[in-house]
């Protein structure tokens, strides 16, 4: 694949390329940005709207730029162009909602509704059905890669609410205290990646072929990528500065009305009505700091864990570590889940210590219950949707040491079937309730206060070439000034109430302590 | 040989049905929420040999009771976890909480026809909480644990099984024959 310095040859590319591509055009830099750094000075230390940053061990994605926006709440839903490149693609998928309700289109927006369709027919029928998630398709996979110099060189990236995609709109609408979207998406045609692995970096633009002005697509995407050289050298902006203030952390349920709300679903357990089920209750700080830099406190605080940073204009969500991965790559979907997590001690004289927590982690019954039931829903979700007899464990409880905590995880994988893709992937594994996933919902609908829309969701990001990457996060929602964080527990047959009480509350205090670290409270 | 899933909101019933496509079933789900008439419809045109009734939630048995009562003596029906509990709850038996359940059982047995050939005290995986208390008379035990909980039903005269215990799950290294001899079972009769 020809690089930046072939420019010509590119542009050839782009010339030849059929209506309805894309071609990605970028530049690789033979060295391994400090991608936080970059971001800060891209996105105006994250006060950008509509800027995103997503990172992990092996690399991280981000762009302040991106073309398009996403969102849905309900049944409505309303694409908005966010640049020239965002109105060419809207004008280029204008005719392809006509599956929705309502669809209206205008110069820089289509906006309408779409009540997902609830036809009494078989389980394989019922991941087929019309649903938000065909909007999603419609955008995402619209255009075909031409090259695929590294997957995702473009996509839909962003969030969306696990009950939503498993179809909550029966339930009841408990406080809404965010009255955020049920999901926000970005169709992002430009952005920089770094390999961490590969010590790399790439500033990337996609040129996408709507019509036959080919050449201004290319010079559109070469202006992006010297925009994107001219920000490495910026100085990077400094933090505003924040008057101190006292911290105050409120809980929307007190720890009695949570350990009654706990044993209320252990009988239910008992009763047979549900296998587990993970209930939460929300926490709320004042957040006296640049949200980009409590995300930086979080990434010095949690090393090893995937972090997303996310501005949406509404609200920012920033996540760090995550529940499960999804990926769906070349047909071949793997789910992967994080369970029992035990803090490390890693200092020299600790390591006997440090093993003995490991050897807990292994031996425990409650944990060996917990982590056999995942195991086996996590092989249930990818049989739902993998070719018969496809479906393996290809590691079953290993143990994941990051420096400051291990856990351990599995993975399961299958042959996509042929009539599906990533979207009913998705559609099938997203669950944050319990098991099984429908009537842990109805359960926790009823006694919950709050709602759960992106505080528990999935962070998704679809490439147009059909692939996937997700995780099941629950991040921390920032909005003016207030912290809003899911302080998730866990009940099942053995669980231990007052245990799972407290590694609730050392969730929520991971943020919390990112908040406190960032300045600005005391 | 054509199977009609009724899944009792997803407790690990693809499992289940990975296990019975593997044997080459054709394989249809659908949910306990399902209305009644559009299930008749649907045995009437798919013509199933054998209705499973899945695991799932105790209180949400949905149409599964009417299913083992309309198809019972007509088509063979196998019931797993709750499954099993509403087939007995179709024959007016009983099932209640059960303390001393443990999430790997050692299974016993009668060696008679999902069972058989297969060795006694075999491991498999419960998750169910409840067990059968009453069992009704036009059934008899065909398994049971270590602590005599019972974990499998059979009807004395029609093709009406349960079992409490998860053939599909990890932990049920016999879980596969057990599919394989109901199948066989089936294509006796």
């Amino acid at each position: 694949m020809p690089q930046n310095s072939g420019l010509v040859l590119l542009l050839e590319l782009v010339k030849e390329a059929k209506i309805g591509s894309i071609v990605p055009v970028y530049k690789e830099l033979n060295e391994e940005i400090d991608a936080l750094d970059y971001f800060r000075k891209l996105s105006n230390y994250g006060n950008k709207k509509n800027s995103i940053l997503m990172q992990d061990n092996e690399k991280s994605f981000g762009s302040a730029d991106p073309c398009l926006i996403v969102i849905g709440r309900g049944n409505g839903f309303e694409i908005a162009a966010l640049s020239n490149t965002g109105k060419k693609f809207l004008s280029f998928i204008k005719k392809d909602f006509k599956f929705c309700d309502k669809a209206i289109y205008k110069k820089d927006r289509v906006y309408g509704t779409l009540t997902t369709t609830k036809k009494q027919v078989s389980e394989q029928e019922k991941l087929k059905q019309k649903s938000h998630l065909d909007i999603l398709r419609a955008i995402a996979f619209k255009f075909k890669v031409t090259e695929k110099p590294f997957s995702p060189c473009c996509g839909l990236f962003g969030t969306i609410s696990n009950d939503f995609i498993a179809g909550n709109e029966n339930l009841q609408v408990n406080e809404d205290k965010l009255s955020d979207p049920d999901y926000i998406l970005y169709f992002l045609d430009n952005m920089f990646i770094v390999d961490h692995k590969e010590k790399k970096t790439y500033f990337v633009a996609n040129a996408l072929v709507t019509d036959n002005k080919k050449e201004d697509a290319y010079r559109e995407c070469n202006r992006k990528i010297i925009s994107y050289e001219k920000t490495a050298s910026k100085k990077a902006p400094k933090a505003r500065k924040y008057k101190k203030k006292n911290m105050e952390v409120s809980y929307n349920t007190s720890n009695e009305e949570f350990s009654a709300l706990m044993r209320k679903l252990k009988n239910d357990v008992s009763d047979g009505n549900t296998l587990y089920a993970s209930p939460s209750r929300l926490v709320t700080a004042n957040c006296n700091a640049e949200p980009l830099g409590i995300y930086s406190k979080l990434k010095d605080n949690n090393p090893g864990s995937a972090l997303c940073f996310i501005n949406d204009g509404s609200g920012i969500t920033v996540s760090c570590g995550a529940e499960s991965f999804l990926s769906v790559h070349d047909r071949t979907v793997e789910l992967g889940i994080c369970t029992s997590r035990i803090q490390r001690e890693i200092s020299k004289d600790q390591a006997d210590n440090d093993n003995r927590h490991e050897a807990l982690l292994k031996t425990k019954e409650d944990e060996i219950f917990f982590n056999l039931m995942l195991l086996d829903d996590a092989r249930n979700s990818i049989a739902r949707i993998s070719e018969k007899g496809t479906r393996f464990v290809e590691k079953m409880f290993e143990v994941n040491k990051l420096p400051k905590y291990q856990y351990m995880s599995s993975t399961v994988k299958g042959t996509l079937k042929e009539s599906l893709d990533a979207l009913h992937a998705l559609s099938a594994t997203a669950n944050s309730a319990g098991i099984p996933k429908a009537s842990s919902m109805q359960l926790l609908n009823k006694i919950e206060k709050a709602k759960r829309p992106l505080n528990s969701c999935s962070l998704v990001c679809l490439s147009p070439d059909k692939e996937l990457y997700g995780m099941g996060i629950e991040p921390m929602r920032i909005k003016k000034g207030i912290a809003c964080i899911r302080a998730a527990s866990r009940v099942f047959n053995g669980s231990n109430d007052e245990k799972d009480l407290m590694a609730s509350d050392e969730r929520a205090s991971r943020f919390l302590e990112a908040i406190k670290s960032a300045g600005g409270v005391k | 040989m054509r199977v009609l899933v009724i899944d009792n909101l997803d407790l690990f019933t693809y499992n289940l049905v990975d296990e019975l496509e593997k044997k080459e079933c054709e394989v249809l789900v659908y949910g306990n929420n399902t209305d009644m008439k559009t299930i008749d419809n649907v045995i009437k045109a798919f013509k199933p040999k054998l209705i499973v009734i899945s695991s799932g939630a105790a209180d949400e048995p949905g149409i599964s009771i009417d299913v083992v009562r309309a198809y019972q003596g007509q088509i063979p029906i196998f019931g797993v976890g709750s499954g099993m509990h509403f087939i007995i709850e179709a024959f007016e038996g009983k099932v209640s909480r059960s303390a001393s359940l443990r999430i790997l059982a050692k299974i016993s047995h009668d060696g008679k026809t999902i069972f058989k050939k297969l060795e006694n005290n075999f491991e498999a995986g419960v998750y169910n909480t409840l067990s059968a208390t009453d069992i009704p008379y036009s059934f008899e035990v065909s398994a049971r644990n270590e602590n005599d909980t019972v974990m499998g039903i059979r009807h004395k005269e029609a093709f009406v099984e349960g079992i409490q215990f998860d053939p599909s799950s990890l932990l049920t290294v016999s879980g596969s024959e057990i599919i394989e001899n109901l199948l066989k079972e089936i294509g006796k009769k």
